[in-house]
């Protein structure tokens, strides 16, 4: 039962019975001292009651609610906030989303045309809660429709400019957003890797902070178009930026630079230029963790008034790959003799002297050893499963890239192998860590399981 | 597998007869070795035709030598590669099995004792 229903039960009973005393009373009905105190024991009584019922009701709809909220916290992190990549070639990214409310319109879209070509959109709905996420859900879908349409549509087979992919979902947008009264701040921003260049569409949000390693300071990038759904036919304008290797680039929502203290003081985006200035050297995860942990020191409360988002990336040293291969294979015992062949192939292609001899022995028989364990572990000897192999050789190192469905494999749970002869198996995973000089268990944004294997260069002499 | 086994003087020599030892047909190299491992009690491996050994492969040699030593018998290692020979030292097993480079020198060993 509803408090409303309650209290007005309630609110009769004891109205009627001030009616009736009233009553006696305009009659001069004489009332004796017992029926008088009987009166006012049940008045009492009724309206103790009254309030623990209203008290339960209030918890029961609170509960309701926490739970309400908590499935929605989660379906906004699982649909509307996409994890970043993890290997993309020359750019780490770190993403972070708190909304204030368990739930609101904050999305973010990565979309990795190719090893060279990234696209991240970042948006905001106006409002909060349930009905802000939906929008959010929508707007995504309408971005991702868009592209996809337009590449269809695309005779060069190029990829189509981000302002004819925010126009194009805004053409379908737009009337709905009007109609519902909503609107939708966003960011597109495709980073080209190879030329070093960002493409901007910035719909009225707040921009790009670039700290350049060439300066060591910040800069801002900032387009002036509308937001999504103010107005139907708005043209959106695309702005070019160079980077370079060194460089941080950070995308954030509103509520960070508008977070209060208790004084009333604004966090600013002065003090987020500071911030990012003093913490520049920080990799993208640990940065956006930071700047959470700055705004909430700063605001001194835990529950925020405005949802945080921020989007970090670093541009790194890495240069696109001086040899790429790839290949697939059945998770058969008998198809590990590939894997090797497939390791010694690709380092023949590579320059002479590009990696020592020794090391392709190793990186050979740690290939093997990975593969083997997703064959015989993750895929528990199951011999029809997929397994991806790859390889890169950069000018740094080289890197081998498994990918698999199977159980991911953990390796704090792997025992230590004895060196005794007391036992035969357990010898894989320590192979693998002494042959290569970094290995990395990971799950990449398709969630597939991945063991990455880096062999480092030592200059040859 | 097939594995040859020639005996001299009372001692087995078996020759593996792969050139890859692994996870893929270690499983059948166990299987197959059965025998000779209950047959004999002096017995020699000659990897010489073997170029790639990996941790399986490793695994069905050490069972192959505990096998042996629990009753009593011994096994010798003889014609290791490069490469095979240094995934035995990666994971220490050079200190577990006795290896020879050439194989008289291990039928020397047997006779000796």
């Amino acid at each position: 039962m509803d408090g409303a229903k309650i209290f007005s039960r309630y609110l009769s009973a004891i109205l009627g019975i001030a009616a009736v005393i009233a009553i006696c009373v305009l009659l001069r009905v004489h009332l004796n001292e017992t029926a008088v105190a009987f009166a006012v024991a049940l008045v009492v009584i009724l309206v103790t009651a009254l309030i623990l019922a209203l008290m339960g009701a209030n918890q029961r709809l609170r509960l309701a609610l926490e739970r309400e909220a908590e499935i929605g916290f989660r379906i906004q992190q699982m649909l509307l906030l996409d994890p970043p990549p993890h290997d993309v070639p020359g750019i780490k990214i770190a993403a972070m989303s708190m909304p204030s409310q368990r739930i609101d319109g904050d999305f973010y879209i990565f979309i990795r045309h190719s090893a060279e070509c990234l696209d991240v959109i970042v948006g905001d709905v106006m409002g909060k809660g349930v009905p802000a996420a939906l929008v959010g859900a929508a707007t995504k879908s309408h971005f991702l429709r868009a592209l996809i349409e337009l590449m269809a549509a695309s005779e060069d087979g190029l990829i189509p400019q981000p302002k004819d992919i925010v126009m194009t979902a805004h053409a379908s947008l737009a009337r709905r957003l009007i109609e519902l009264d909503s609107f939708v701040t966003l960011i597109y921003a495709r980073f080209e890797r190879r030329q070093c260049v960002a493409q901007l569409v910035d719909c009225g949000h707040t921009g790009m902070i670039r700290w350049r390693a060439k300066t060591k300071s910040c800069e801002w990038l900032r387009g002036d178009n509308l937001p999504l759904g103010v107005r139907e036919n708005e043209i959106y304008e695309q702005v070019d930026a160079a980077f370079d290797p060194g460089d941080l680039l950070l995308f954030y929502s509103d509520g960070i630079t508008e977070a209060r203290a208790p004084s009333g003081e604004l966090f600013g985006v002065d003090r987020l230029e500071n911030f990012i200035s003093s913490h520049a050297g920080l990799d993208p995860d640990d940065l956006v963790q930071a700047i959470r942990a700055a705004v909430a020191e700063f605001s001194q409360d835990e529950r925020l008034s405005d949802d945080l988002t921020s989007v970090a990336l670093r541009i790194e040293e890495k240069t696109v790959p001086l040899l790429h291969s790839e290949m697939e294979i059945d998770s058969d015992l008998k198809n590990l003799h590939r894997t090797r062949e497939f390791v010694r192939e690709f380092c023949r292609k590579l320059p002479s002297e590009w990696i020592a001899g020794e090391c392709v022995g190793g990186m050979e028989l740690a290939v093997n050893e990975a593969a083997s364990n997703i064959m015989k572990h993750a895929y528990r000897g199951r011999p029809h499963e997929w397994i991806h192999l790859e390889a890169d050789a950069y000018p740094a190192e080289v890197v081998m890239r498994l990918t698999h469905f199977g159980e991911p494999f953990s390796p704090a749970a792997a025992e230590p192998p004895r060196f005794d002869g007391s036992r035969e198996s357990g010898f894989g995973t320590y192979i693998i860590n002494k042959c290569v000089d970094q290995v990395r268990y990971y799950r990449d944004e398709h969630g597939r399981n991945c063991v990455e294997l880096k062999k480092f260069r030592k200059p040859v002499t | 597998m097939d594995i040859p086994v020639k005996i001299a003087d009372g001692i087995a020599i078996a020759a593996i007869p792969v050139d890859e030892l692994d996870a893929g047909n270690a499983d059948e190299f166990k299987r197959d070795i059965g025998p000779v491992l209950q047959a004999h009690s002096k017995i020699i491996f000659d990897l010489t035709r073997l170029t790639f050994i990996d941790s399986s492969g490793l695994g069905a040699m050490l069972s192959s030598l505990r096998q042996l030593s629990a009753r009593g018998g011994d096994l010798k290692l003889c014609g290791m590669s490069k490469q095979v020979r240094d995934l035995f030292e990666l994971v220490r097993m050079h200190r577990i099995f006795d290896i020879y480079a050439a194989c008289q020198e291990a039928v020397k060993a047997f006779q000796a004792k």
